[in-house]
């Protein structure tokens, strides 16, 4: 199996060379907006129409894509149909999110989410009000943990809420 | 440089987040913020192989 280079910078390059339509979710999000856990992956949420995904795919290919980390594969629209698709690339593991436990499914958390330039480029990543209702549905520890981090930052953030 | 701090001084929530921790991060912008965490996975990560590696030299 390849090592995980974790490069976050080489992902958001080429999402954006094809124009995906996503939003950053998940641990690095939540580092995003100051969280201290250690994440060693990528989750992403998209828009599912198939010219996204298409999008998507061409995107991650550029990456070259293992299946559980071990399996070349090239992905195409349909590659993430799943409720969560994983794949390894250069970048790191990348996980596509698609059961979306939040107001308004993707569309709710694209209008939600904070707009920034992150190593020169547009992106979108999850609000910390989205990023809890997706760590909340978890009973995982570590998911759990996420949550008591995004209520200390939004507190400071957000003293009044 | 600032005096390191005794464990006791460091303010955790009743959560036991770290709020300490939190501060600091919130001082950098979202890119370091990032930067950082790579290099702390980089590192964690070069030291499980080299953990493996060894472990692997003493199996007979």
């Amino acid at each position: 199996m390849k090592p995980s280079a974790l490069d976050l910078k080489k992902l958001l390059e080429a999402l954006s060379k094809e124009e995906v339509d996503y939003v950053l979710v998940g641990g690095m999000a939540l580092v995003v907006h100051g969280g201290d856990l250690a994440t060693t992956d990528f989750d992403l949420a998209l828009a599912l129409d198939e010219h996204n995904t298409a999008k998507a795919a061409r995107a991650l290919n550029l990456l070259h894509p293992l299946l559980r980390g071990v399996v070349p594969v090239e992905l195409d629209s349909k590659a993430f149909a799943g409720e969560f698709v994983g794949f390894l690339t250069d970048a790191g593991a990348v996980d596509v999110i698609n059961r979306l436990s939040v107001d308004g499914g993707y569309q709710g958390l694209r209008e939600r989410a904070v707009r920034m330039k992150l190593f020169g480029l547009e992106i979108q990543v999850a609000s910390l009000t989205d990023l809890r209702s997706l760590k909340s549905r978890s009973s995982r520890s570590k998911d759990l943990e996420h949550v008591r981090e995004i209520d200390a930052i939004i507190r400071m953030v957000s003293p009044e809420e | 440089m600032k005096a390191a701090r005794h464990p006791a001084e460091i303010d955790y929530d009743e959560n036991g987040v770290d709020l300490d921790k939190l501060r600091y991060n919130l001082s950098l912008t979202p890119e370091q913020r990032i930067v950082r965490m790579q290099e702390s996975i980089r590192s964690m990560m070069e030291f499980k192989h080299e953990a493996e590696r060894a472990r692997s030299k003493e199996t007979p």
